[in-house]
């Protein structure tokens, strides 16, 4: 079979048992190696906390190794089941959270008239950089996070949250619309 | 911006959600190379907790003995045991790969002499690929009967931490989802299991055929 020869004879037969479908001890590694940094992006984009996006990526890798075999190539690629994995897990977080709440209330800026590349420069703490990303809807947010932090493409964000891609090219621009605004605010 | 900027047009200047854009990139948090890997780490314990917490006494054997049968069908029978460490049982052949043939040679006399011999390792031989497919049977009942008593485990601790109506509607939601991706699987490896199964039994008689044209 020629796979995870040097996992001694449990490995070996695990990985005979698990099939070409299945994801290997290898493939582990390089999804981890490709992946985890774009990842631990949109979870810190999404979350704005960069403690909770370390504890939910760890999380999410967990349950690709628990859940490596039953993945199944023709269902979907690897990096749509690693980001539905990871969307299940800050769903489920959001879900056991009453204070996450308050990192994603609406708040509301007075707005400005200053050159935008001038404001952008002025955005420069954690906070502000929170409270600029507080004007998205939970959905814009996961929109621009997936888009922006992890890289992924307006059809690869499609694909993976089930919505259709005019609907999430809508939605991609609308929040770039509003962080627009919302960056071109005076920094209260 | 590249892909969606191409595919619609904006009544404002692009450039400017260029620029927005630019920021929400400057945002990705910085990490270096072994804080990933202290994440990777920490995500290895905590499976390798998890996979020992929810392992029950049972299981490790099942898992074993599942991973013979299917590891048997995949790399044939005498790979199998010896991949596993056990020497091969005593059936003749398997249909996966040339050491099956080589057994069956080691038992019986070539030509004539040898026709009734390989006759008898060809009725073990079926006799064997129908064991197995028992076995694989037993062994997807025991699965799906494990899984639901995980899933009736796992339910009893959610309800447990009082979930609001809400949480225990996306609880069981998520269970529903996980049984039918856990029907879908066996299903499919049912599937798989047959075909691979018939090929053995087909190849028992041909290796008998083979060898009595011979």
């Amino acid at each position: 079979m020629g796979r995870g020869v040097s996992q001694g004879a449990g490995g070996r037969l695990m990985g005979a048992l698990r099939g070409d479908r299945a994801l290997r001890d290898e493939d582990f590694e390089r999804l981890y190696e490709e992946q985890a940094a774009p990842l631990l992006s949109f979870l810190a984009l999404r979350t704005g906390d960069r403690a909770l996006a370390e504890d939910l990526l760890a999380d999410t890798f967990e349950r690709v190794l628990r859940k490596r075999a039953t993945f199944d190539r023709r269902r979907g690629s690897e990096k749509t089941w690693l980001y539905s994995i990871a969307l299940n897990l800050l769903r489920d977080n959001a879900r056991r959270s009453r204070a996450g709440r308050g990192a994603t209330e609406r708040i509301q800026f007075e707005r400005g008239t200053e050159p935008l590349s001038r404001e952008l420069d002025q955005v420069e703490d954690r906070d502000a950089v929170g409270r600029v990303l507080g004007v998205l809807s939970v959905e814009e947010r996961e929109a621009v996070a997936l888009r922006f932090g992890a890289d992924l493409t307006v059809p690869e964000i499609a694909e993976l949250t089930g919505n259709s891609l005019t609907t999430m090219e809508g939605r991609v621009y609308r929040a770039l619309r509003k962080l627009r605004v919302e960056l071109q605010a005076p920094d209260s | 911006m590249d892909d969606f900027m191409e595919r619609r047009e904006f009544e404002e200047n692009p450039e400017d959600l260029e620029q927005v854009a630019g920021w929400l990139r400057a945002q990705r948090p910085e990490v270096s190379a072994l804080e990933l890997d202290r994440i990777k780490q920490r995500a290895r314990a905590q499976a390798m907790r998890g996979e020992r917490r929810g392992a029950g006494a049972a299981r490790p054997r099942r898992a074993f003995s599942t991973a013979i049968t299917v590891a048997a069908l995949t790399v044939g029978i005498g790979g199998a045991f010896a991949i596993a460490g056990q020497g091969p049982p005593s059936w003749p052949h398997s249909s996966g790969s040339s050491g099956g043939s080589a057994a069956f040679d080691q038992y019986c006399p070539p030509g004539p002499a040898g026709k009734k011999c390989r006759k008898e390792r060809e009725k073990e031989c079926l006799k064997q690929a129908e064991r197995d497919k028992k076995d694989f049977e037993q062994q997807q009942k025991q699965e799906k009967k494990d899984f639901e008593q995980q899933q009736k485990q796992d339910k009893k601790d959610f309800l447990a931490t009082n979930p609001t109506r809400q949480q225990k509607k996306a609880f069981e939601e998520q269970q529903k989802q996980d049984k039918k991706d856990f029907e879908q699987q066996q299903k499919q490896a049912k599937k798989d299991f047959e075909k691979q199964n018939k090929a053995q039994k087909k190849a028992c008689k041909e290796h008998h055929h083979h060898h009595h044209d011979d």
